[in-house]
């Protein structure tokens, strides 16, 4: 935690509240990051209080608690990047620094009461549907107990991605991927070599540039890089949003509607990017004289096919005496030798990952278990889906918060949560209104919705950008974007339509 | 019977045996105990269930002149948790709006606060009622409105003759806007039962109320319900009492509910008290 040591969210209550885990509860949840304390506070706020949030680490905030790399921040503007019922008059940054984000989380789960629903240190690792009593069977690093409905939000930046490089056994070094950032490694004067160019890879970039001694980046596919307007958010500001709530609802209402004004290039007509691409090419030859590196960090693919990066700083690093840009992966290690799919090699005495992490293959979709023996994971293969981004079929009673084709490339997911909550907590109404003990997706109902999805996403600029992005799966299809705008997101998910489930009984066995 | 010699009404629901959880429930202004009876039909059935009226209201007696304070809200619910619990007993509070601001006058007495395991504010607030309650449209931003709903709270106009005109008005001030007309007709009743003295002279203590020193002292796990659409005691009132206690076990805020909350919503109010006493039962 010395990431955070110095800043407000220095000490995030870590767990004090690992109380006993009930025998059954109406709602079990998985995991406290933002879509989890989200579910929590939604069940709190309808008057539910029959639930309990199991994580497996000791404090809120998942991701945002996870990513303590120096210069973390956000790339969506602070405003949106926050639940519409807690808005935070108080963000210092019009792009928020990870200490903030986190410490947001962490108040927010107190705000609202939510900490004594949570057991930290608790890790699901399996989950079964039984049939018999329509139930899920849950076990956990502490024990078991059931569940008549299941939420999973596990997130999908829960779990880092590592390349299989071959020789890494041998690098003597430390190595350590951006979300487990080793904060003891002294960097000063090392040689540091830092694998990707992604969000991550290019926030840690400059923030560690000036220390380290020799930096060398590996680079597969540029990115492309976009101005970051950051400012302070100054004092009246911050006093007119505590004032008058409003301000910052428009402000918030501003913000989501330039937003919201990109779907259309980033899905329908990706021509319209092209704009956005002159701006980022002119951000580019500014910033970077050289004109080798700059044809080396120049995209060949069109903007948007992998996720747009925000940043005023990364170029400029990228030019400094200390710092080498490798236009070729990293292929193989041997001893403190690194060497690039060009054939290169350079030494390091650190090893930095910005890999990214496991998101088309949805981690938790291994533990959790159908009533027929088969994981969510070997149902799903390498393809993963939902109906409404939320509901399997096979899986009654289950609904995954950021499911299949709920992210986003121009918005904040944040929306996307809420929206699939106003869904959950009909999903329990309905089963409250009918008696039921499950919802059972139909399998047809799934595969229209899916069909629908593949059908707007042909035109995305994800489909036809021309690259090859952590949006993809292994098939070529993209498992993980929601083709459209957060308002027709939000439409599709205001109710649940009875028609697409099988409605299961209470009290058959 | 109270420290100043006054008969109040209790009444006492389900197993009397004292090894049952006691849940006490305490109405608010201008209410009495049938204000309760949804949710004592809900938690007789496992839990002894207590009520009282206030003094002077339902069937308790009138308060003497000077005898409507904060003081006395705290005074009585200490006389009646002494002469209804076992020695050494235990209940969780539920208190509704001024049955609220009873409890965390009272939590300022050690005698109710060790006696207490939990509690449950509906539709409540420690200060500041009248300056932000929006029984008159934009009554919290506009002053001359500020003193029309200072006067709606102390006066003591007669109700009942004109219950055409009041029934709409009173459901528009206290419930929410989806609620069904027997709810309408019952809180009116129960309104309207009020002596109508003593309604003013509560409103008087109701306009100066500050009990916030209590909140913070009310070192018991503590749940907070109130209503999305509550003109009395808007949302803010909860979420700032939120704020203060030491322990807070949820913020519930129920969408498009009213200041009614155990007549509006008794289903969730009967769960709140229930998941109380159940984290009691297991602590203890």
């Amino acid at each position: 935690m010395t990431a955070a040591s110095g800043s407000p969210a220095a000490a995030p209550s870590a767990a004090d509240t690992a109380g006993p885990l009930p025998a059954h509860v109406r709602v079990a949840v998985i995991g406290a990051g933002f879509s989890g304390i989200g579910a929590g506070i939604r069940l709190l706020k309808s008057g539910r209080t029959d639930f309990v949030i199991l994580e497996r680490a000791d404090a809120v905030g998942g991701t945002w608690r996870d990513n303590s790399y120096p210069g973390c921040t956000c790339d969506v503007p602070s405003h949106l990047y926050s639940f519409s019922f807690a808005p935070n008059p108080d963000w210092t940054h019009s792009f928020s620094r990870q200490p903030e984000i986190w410490a947001y989380a962490d108040a927010v789960t107190d705000q609202y009461g939510l900490r004594p629903y949570i057991r930290f240190g608790t890790e699901l690792t399996a989950a079964r549907w039984d049939s018999g009593s329509s139930r899920w069977r849950l076990r956990t690093s502490r024990g078991d107990l059931t569940a008549d409905v299941l939420i999973a939000a596990a997130g999908p930046l829960s779990t880092p991605s590592l390349p299989d490089i071959p020789g890494l056994d041998t690098f003597p070094g430390e190595v350590f991927h951006s979300a487990r950032w080793d904060h003891r490694a002294d960097l000063t004067g090392k040689r540091v070599a830092v694998v990707g160019t992604g969000a991550s890879a290019i926030q840690i970039v400059p923030a560690i540039q000036p220390r380290a001694g020799r930096l060398t980046v590996f680079q597969r596919t540029p990115a492309w890089v976009m101005p970051r307007r950051d400012r302070r958010i100054s004092d009246p500001e911050k006093w007119l949003f505590r004032r008058v709530p409003l301000t910052e609802r428009m402000v918030r209402l501003g913000l989501h509607a330039s937003r919201e004004a990109m779907a259309i290039g980033f899905v329908k007509r990706p021509g319209l990017l092209r704009g956005a691409q002159r701006i980022a090419l002119r951000h580019l030859a500014r910033s970077v004289p050289d004109p080798d590196l700059q044809a080396r960090l120049t995209p060949a693919y069109v903007l948007g096919c992998k996720r747009v990066l925000l940043s005023n700083d990364y170029y400029p690093a990228l030019t400094q005496p200390n710092t080498e840009v490798v236009a070729a992966g990293l292929a193989k290690v041997d001893g403190s030798t690194l060497t690039a799919q060009d054939g290169t090699a350079r030494d390091a005495d650190v090893i930095v990952f910005a890999t990214g992490f496991h998101v088309i293959d949805m981690p938790v979709a291994r533990r959790i278990t159908s009533a027929g023996a088969v994981t969510l994971a070997q149902v799903w293969g390498e393809d993963m889906r939902a109906l409404r981004g939320t509901t399997v079929a096979g899986f009654p009673n289950l609904c995954l918060l950021i499911g299949p084709n709920t992210g986003l490339g121009h918005n904040s997911l944040i929306h996307i949560i809420e929206a699939q909550l106003d869904y959950t907590l009909d999903y329990l109404a309905a089963l409250d209104r009918l008696g039921a003990a499950a919802l059972d997706t139909k399998p047809e109902a799934e595969q229209r919705w899916c069909d629908d999805v593949q059908r707007r996403m042909a035109s995305t600029v994800w489909a036809t950008g021309g690259c090859v992005s952590w949006y993809l799966n292994a098939a070529g299809r993209n498992p993980t974007l929601w083709p459209g705008s957060v308002g027709r997101f939000r439409r599709a998910t205001r109710r649940v339509n009875l028609a697409e489930y099988d409605v299961i009984p209470a009290g058959t066995a | 019977m109270t420290a100043d010699g006054l008969r109040l009404n209790v009444e006492s629901h389900g197993p009397q045996d004292p090894g049952v959880p006691a849940v006490v429930l305490i109405h608010g202004w201008t209410c009495s105990v049938p204000f309760w009876a949804p949710v004592i039909r809900g938690l007789r059935d496992d839990l002894r269930v207590i009520a009282y009226d206030l003094r002077g209201h339902g069937q308790s007696d009138p308060a003497r002149p000077g005898g409507c304070t904060v003081e006395a809200l705290a005074d009585d619910l200490e006389a009646v948790l002494d002469q209804t619990l076992p020695r050494g007993g235990h209940a969780i509070l539920a208190g509704h709006s001024m049955g609220g601001m009873s409890i965390m006058a009272a939590a300022l007495r050690d005698s109710v606060l060790s006696r207490t395991d939990g509690v449950l504010l509906a539709s409540t607030g420690s200060a500041n009622l009248i300056g932000e309650a929006l029984a008159v449209p934009f009554g919290a931003f506009i002053p001359a409105f500020v003193t029309l709903q200072h006067w709606l709270l102390t006066s003591a106009a007669p109700l009942s003759p004109f219950g055409y005109l009041t029934r709409p008005l009173l459901g528009y001030m206290t419930l929410g806007p989806d609620a069904p007309a027997e709810v309408e007709a019952v809180n009116a009743a129960i309104i309207a039962a009020c002596d109508r003295r003593a309604r003013a002279a509560w409103g008087h203590v109701l306009a100066g109320i500050d009990v916030t020193d209590g909140v913070r002292r009310l070192d018991v796990p503590v749940h907070v319900l109130v209503g999305s659409a509550d003109r009395l005691t808007p949302p803010v009132h909860a979420r700032r009492v939120a704020r203060l206690l030491p322990q807070l076990a949820g913020l519930t805020e129920l969408p498009g509910v009213g200041h009614m909350t155990p007549l509006e919503a008794p289903a969730v109010v009967t769960e709140l008290i229930r998941k109380l006493a159940a984290g009691a039962g297991t602590s203890a």
